[in-house]
């Protein structure tokens, strides 16, 4: 009798270690079963030992997934035996070059590229996979993925490995912000209290009181070049009102030429008065606008957490200097609404017409495991953004960005909705709103005229693309936008 | 100390043996310490030499990768690019701070002033490249390409000139080190080839006296044995008995006598013998008559026949045999039988003996060799019987039927190949293909099934004879077959079309590969009656069973994707998918529509102005076609102008456009003096018949000035027969209408077509006029094709001009006309008579007094 007990008691203690291990990987593992799974394939002939995986990555992107000198490359060639060949693709969209180089096995893309992709039948789902080699792409701290139902996944299917988190953060010098003398004169000229914007509002105030471009200090330094406007444009839009605005109907009609839109896209062209001069050219994206931060020549900036591993690096002028808060939002009543869109994510996609599709999973499914990518992220001068939990304790990383950076960036992800329209057909769409964007906001047309033309284009690609097919891949990003999940807050 | 008394053989070997053996151990001792000596040399010139001489390479190498980094700094463009390249240098200096100043130690020992140039060098470079990282970190690439071409390039080439130079003085010494080196090795091979020389005559000199004494008595024994069987009388034998050749001529004096004695006996039974011979002798002659007739008959049979004993032994085989296997009948007697048919396959001759020994006739047709030909044979094997019915021998006959072969494989090659390329025809390729996917559902791989056209192949046809159209598919089939891999089917289909059939395949990507190698084999021109033709194919690839599991729907398929490669600019592969199935269906659908449309009053044409860039003046229009069907919506002209083009339509659609146009134009020319109107004339329209009689005709009927139409026609026009469209041109040219190159810069860009036909007008591309403001290269494109028509005399128009910048540009270079969106999008002729006509678009720099100004004459 009490033999038996104890064997109940044992058997009890393995079910919970069991279940324990499956509910979250711990760090290590995920890679050694990535490993294990590649040298079983090899070993029952399923594949060749000298099996070659043709990733392609932009410039650049090589050295930040694959290590600067290519370590993480040679450490899983020599663990596996399977080859790693790299080769570099244009800056343009994975469409592109998914069709353009048919033979290759794994790529990168960003989240508002996954319609197209499914659409046509480029990308794999690769949930199956993950399921025959046991891979939990959930997102429980302390070591799981960021959002991964934003990152990966549309509807069901998992699209995408996230390998990189690239939230918007608000950028402001912390020095000037805390300056008595900027505190007195603020409080003189607008009879209120110096302190971090909460809303578009507080954010133009603020960004005008300091726009003194005879001292060499600009007040903002926000991307507002022809293409692009729309990852700028886009919070503002989705913080118009609690009820988060939609860019379509249930019937695929344009919503954005209503006062939300007309509202977003106001604030997004007041900025430019108090931004650089030639702001608007052609170019001037990001490698602009984060060096004027970086030289103290702005007291704002929008842009990812890469900018705060940026301003805390040794050649920066505001080292110790600046300050990452959230996103600002609008007051609705007493409510402050804000939302946040990550952009210019890199998420490993696997090529539906590669010859080595398995493989490229195992070695995706490695590169991301959570020892293995903090020598990605934890890197001076990469480019990857910590897109685990676990990334934001670790002590190299948290020394890069700074701790503070990482909490912002930490909680910002509670407010991030899916980027993009979510319908395919999505290059062409947001090409459309980058273009009246830009042309309002180079005073060629009012923010009304912009969103009014805008949303007539979109009805013609809409058309064109078939309505009927858009409706049901409308339904599934909006059915997304409403699941929760762990470090998000559900949005109605 | 007493020698022993017997000194056998035995014993003078081992001596011989011992003393050779020592004298080869001493010289193998001698050899080795001289080796050992010698590679002690070369490890001490390398340990010296060598590797400070590899150090220093290394060194120089790492130099040259900073300068490298230096030089990819200055045009990263990218924020974070460039952080990652200056923590990359500034590793990378840090590495060559440490090794440079360990080496500068060890080069100061032996050449202070050198050591202390390098540190010099070294400082200032490491200076420049701070001062660089310096001014990336501000983004400041122009500062930091500056310092590269201008600051940094001296302290590095002194530092690789310095290192250089010390590695040249390090090779040198390493030179005098291996020459004295060689030196006293061919000293130590010579003393040792001495040596050996000494050492062989030692030897030499012993084997020379011992084979002396033993040849000498053997020769003795010899002569004694020879007399013996000479019947001679040979006396005693004087050898000496100290040895075994003592004993030996012992035993051979006992022996003689024995011999002797038992001749006597032999001559008495021979004399016996000979007389039993004789008796038996004449029976056998009486028997022998009867077997030469049959053996005549055997013997002179043109059919081989050879006789076996049951056993399976050779026992007789006829001239004619021999004449067909082309083997000697005297050497296949007592051969075993099995081995004489030579059947592929030894099971075959085990069941031909089993069957004949049984009573029945055993037959086969196979190969056989005669020498060095091959030909065709017949056996047959049955059994010989004795008067008892019992089988006593084999009977095989051989029969030579190559000819026979040979007709029917005739026969039967004509039904299943080309006769022209001798590939694999329509019949075989279809068999090749069901065989092939039949393997790939039983293996599960992949079969590609590849169809290929040639490019321009008529053309060959038509100017220059069948004959040598034929000789060209001969050449083709032959590069083809070299392309593919050895398993691959290549087949003619009829005329210009190929099927290639790829097995065996794990991916179906890898048939790109193969299609690849194809193209490349069109590369270089065939030679045609020493005339080069070059051509170009055009692929469609459908995979098993990705793209259908019928091998009819897989040529299919192909087929529908080889179209897609032509339509996608020829000379290039495209795999089927369901996009290329949608766009034929589309396509159908569009030609379809497009049918009776013009009837319908579906289709309309829209004006788009042509401004005068030095004054905003508006001079012409260009009129464009626009498709509202009912059924698709807003067809675009790029969607419907390629299926009218491709189902002829576009002659009618052409006609309509011209007429519209030049009635427009008659009623404008009167509201503004001078208007031109510019018309898009498509290929296929361009060398339709009667064309210039339309141009002519239209004019007349209008009454409109031939000098205020403009034919627009695209560059791709000009590559296939240029005789036909020289003479269109100059016929059109005759009746006074302007001519216009249209998109220039997107195809061939060729300054002798400009030159050598007779155009009026060129005009840029809206893809270099949209970044001409950022793009330098589209800048210089633009401004060199303005220089270069000022040169010809040509106007020039710029279209997709949107922007008051780009119009600033265009007219800063001199460029006539603009045209784009910056003065609005195209309209209807009422529109455009209201808004357009006699009106002027205000400067970017400022508003100019409005007058009317003609197309500009050329």
């Amino acid at each position: 009798m009490v033999k038996n007990q104890w064997a109940r008691q044992l058997a009890g203690m393995l079910c919970l270690a069991f279940m324990l291990c499956a509910s979250q990987v711990f760090a290590g593992e995920q890679a050694e079963r990535a490993i294990a799974a590649t040298n079983a394939m090899i070993a029952s002939g399923e594949v060749r030992r000298d099996a070659v995986i043709k990733v392609a990555f932009k410039s650049g992107n090589i050295a930040a997934l694959l290590g600067p000198a290519l370590e993480l490359q040679q450490e899983w060639e020599q663990r596996t035996g399977v080859m790693i060949n790299a080769r570099v693709i244009p800056q343009q969209p994975a469409l592109l070059n998914l069709k353009a180089n048919p033979d290759i096995d794994l790529t990168v893309a960003r989240t508002n590229e996954f319609p197209d992709l499914l659409d046509q039948g480029l990308v794999e789902d690769l949930l199956p996979m993950a399921k025959q080699f046991g891979f939990s792409i959930d997102g429980k701290p302390p070591t799981g993925y960021i959002r991964p139902r934003l990152q990966g996944y549309l509807g069901e299917r998992l699209v995408a490995v996230p390998a990189d988190g690239d939230v918007m953060l608000l950028y402001l010098r912390r020095d000037l912000l805390e300056s008595p003398v900027e505190k007195a004169a603020f409080r003189k000229a607008f009879g209120r209290e110096l302190e971090v914007p909460r809303t578009w509002q507080e954010y133009d105030r603020l960004v005008g009181f300091f726009h003194r471009p005879q001292q060499g200090l600009h007040g903002v330094a926000e991307q507002r070049e022809r293409t692009g406007g729309w990852m700028f444009w886009m919070p503002r839009y989705y913080s118009q009102a609690e009820q988060m605005p939609r860019l379509f109907d249930d019937k695929l009609k344009a919503q954005i030429d209503s006062p939300a839109g007309i509202a977003a896209t106001e604030s997004y062209i007041r900025v430019i008065r108090h931004s650089p001069a030639d702001i608007l050219a052609d170019g001037k994206d990001y490698s602009y606008t984060m060096p004027l931060f970086m030289q103290g020549k702005a007291f704002a900036s929008i842009f990812t957490v890469a900018g705060a591993k940026l301003l805390n690096s040794a050649n920066s002028s505001v080292r110790g200097k600046f300050m990452a808060v959230p996103i600002p939002g609008t007051m609705q009543g007493k409510t402050l609404v804000r939302r946040n869109v990550p952009i210019y994510g890199n998420n490993l996609v696997v090529s539906t017409r590669g010859a080595q599709r398995k493989l490229a999973f195992l070695f995706t499914m490695w590169l991301t495991d959570p020892d293995i990518s903090v020598r990605t992220v934890g890197v001076k001068g990469g480019f990857t953004d910590p897109f685990r939990w676990n990334h934001l304790n670790d002590a190299r990383i948290r020394e890069l960005y700074t701790a503070d950076a990482l909490a912002v960036f930490a909680r910002e992800w509670e407010a991030a909705v899916s980027p993009g329209t979510g319908l395919p057909g999505d290059g062409d769409y947001l090409e459309v709103l980058d273009q009246n964007l830009w042309l309002a906001a180079g005073g060629r047309q009012s923010a009304a005229e912009a969103m009014r033309r805008t949303a007539q284009e979109w009805d013609k690609i809409t058309q064109r693309n078939g309505r009927e097919k858009l409706s049901s891949w409308l339904k599934i990003f909006n059915d997304g936008l409403t699941v929760s999940e762990a470090g998000s807050k559900a949005t109605r | 100390m007493k020698l022993p008394s017997r000194f056998g053989l035995l014993q003078q070997l081992l001596l011989g043996f011992a003393g050779a053996g020592l004298l080869v151990l001493t010289l193998l001792y001698a050899g080795s310490r001289m080796l050992e000596q010698s590679t002690e040399r070369l490890v001490d010139t390398l340990e010296r030499h060598v590797r400070p001489l590899a150090r220093l390479h290394g060194l120089q190498a790492r130099v040259g990768n900073l300068r490298n980094m230096e030089l990819e700094l200055g045009h990263l463009e990218d924020v974070f690019a460039l952080q990652s390249q200056i923590t990359r240098l500034r590793g990378e200096i840090a590495i060559l701070d440490r090794e440079i100043g360990a080496f500068s130690v060890v080069l100061g020992k032996q050449s202070p002033n050198e050591a202390q140039r390098l540190a010099g060098h070294w400082r200032e470079y490491r200076s420049r490249l701070d001062q660089q990282a310096r001014l990336a970190t501000d983004m400041d690439l122009a500062g930091v390409r500056g310092i590269t071409s201008g600051g940094s390039h001296i302290p590095y080439l002194s530092i690789q000139a310095l290192l250089t130079e010390v590695a040249e003085q390090t090779e040198s010494a390493a030179d005098q080190a291996y020459q004295k080196a060689t030196q006293e090795q061919q000293a130590q091979r010579r003393d040792f080839l001495w040596l050996v020389l000494l050492g062989g005559m030692v030897i030499f000199a012993g084997l020379a006296y011992s084979g002396q004494t033993v040849v000498r008595r053997v020769g003795i024994l010899h002569e004694h044995a020879r007399k013996l069987a000479a019947g001679e009388e040979s006396g005693t034998i004087a050898i000496a008995r100290h040895d075994e050749i003592g004993d030996l001529a012992e035993a051979f004096g006992s022996m003689r006598q024995q011999v002797l004695t038992r001749e006597a006996a032999l001559r008495a039974s021979q004399v016996e013998l000979e007389q039993r011979v004789a008796e038996r002798t004449a029976d056998l002659k009486s028997a022998n008559r009867r077997l030469v007739r049959f053996s005549q008959v055997v013997e002179q049979n043109p059919v081989g026949i050879l006789i076996a004993r049951i056993g399976g032994m050779v026992e007789f085989v006829n001239p004619a045999f021999g004449r067909i296997t082309g083997r000697n009948p005297d050497d296949l007697i007592e051969q075993p039988l099995i081995e004489v048919m030579r059947t592929a396959d030894p099971l075959d001759a085990d069941n031909a003996l089993r069957v004949a020994a049984a009573g029945g006739i055993w037959e086969i047709e196979q190969p056989s060799r005669r020498g060095d030909s091959a030909y065709w044979e017949r056996l047959r094997l049955g059994a010989v019987h004795d008067e008892k019915g019992r089988p006593t021998h084999l009977l095989l006959s051989c029969e030579d039927i190559t000819e026979q072969r040979s007709q029917m494989e005739k026969i039967t090659y004509q039904a299943h190949y080309d006769l022209l390329t001798g590939l694999p025809n329509r019949v075989l390729a279809n068999d090749r293909l069901i065989q092939a996917v039949s393997r790939a559902r039983r293996d599960g791989g992949k079969v590609a099934a590849m169809y290929l056209d040639l490019d321009n192949f008529k053309e060959v046809n038509d100017t220059l004879g069948h004959a040598t159209g034929d000789a060209l598919l001969r050449q083709v089939a032959q590069r083809l077959s070299a392309a593919v891999r050895g398993e691959d089917v290549v087949a003619r289909l009829g005329g210009d079309e190929f099927l290639i059939v790829a097995g065996g395949l794990t991916h179906g990507d890898e048939a790109a590969a193969v299609a690849e190698k194809m193209i490349a084999a069109f590369v270089a021109p065939f030679v045609v009656d020493e005339r080069e033709l070059t051509t170009s194919p055009s692929i469609g690839i459908a995979i098993y069973p990705d793209d259908g599991t019928d091998p009819m729907v897989l040529m299919r398929n192909a087929d529908l994707a080889m179209y897609e490669a032509k339509d996608s600019g020829r000379n290039m592969y495209r795999f089927y998918n369901r996009s290329i199935h949608d766009l034929s269906l589309q396509r159908l659908e569009i030609g379809r529509c497009l049918r009776g449309a013009l009837e319908r009053q579906e289709l309309h044409v829209v004006y788009h102005p042509l401004v005068r860039a030095d004054n905003g003046c508006i001079v012409g229009a260009e009129a464009l076609l626009r498709w509202n069907s009912p059924e698709l919506g807003e067809v675009q002209p790029s969607t419907f102008i390629p299926v009218a083009e491709q189902n002829g339509l576009i002659v009618d659609l052409g006609r309509w456009v011209l007429r519209e146009a030049c009635a427009t134009l008659a009623r404008w020319r009167l509201q503004q003096e001078g208007f031109v109107m510019a018309v898009n004339v498509s290929p296929r329209q361009f060398r339709s018949s009667g064309f210039v009689a339309m141009v002519r005709e239209c004019l007349g009927e209008f009454d409109v000035p031939a000098q205020q139409l403009e034919i627009e026609i695209t560059e791709g026009l000009l590559l296939r027969n240029q005789g036909e469209v020289r003479a269109i041109l100059d016929e059109l040219h005759g009746l006074g209408v302007r001519l216009s190159m249209d998109d220039f810069g997107t195809g061939y860009s060729s300054l002798s077509y400009l030159r050598e036909f007779p155009f009026h007008t060129v005009k840029i591309d809206r893809s270099f006029i949209n970044d001409v403001s950022e793009d330098r290269s589209d800048r210089a494109l633009v401004i060199a094709a303005v220089r270069m028509a000022q040169a010809l005399g040509l106007q020039i128009i710029a279209e997709g001009v949107e922007t008051d910048e780009q119009w600033t540009f265009l007219m800063a270079q001199d460029c006539d006309i603009l045209q784009g969106f910056r003065f609005g999008q195209p309209v209807t002729e009422s529109s455009f008579g209201k808004t357009w006509v006699n009106a002027r678009v205000v400067r970017p720099e400022g508003d100019q007094p409005a007058r009317k100004v003609p197309f500009i004459p050329v």
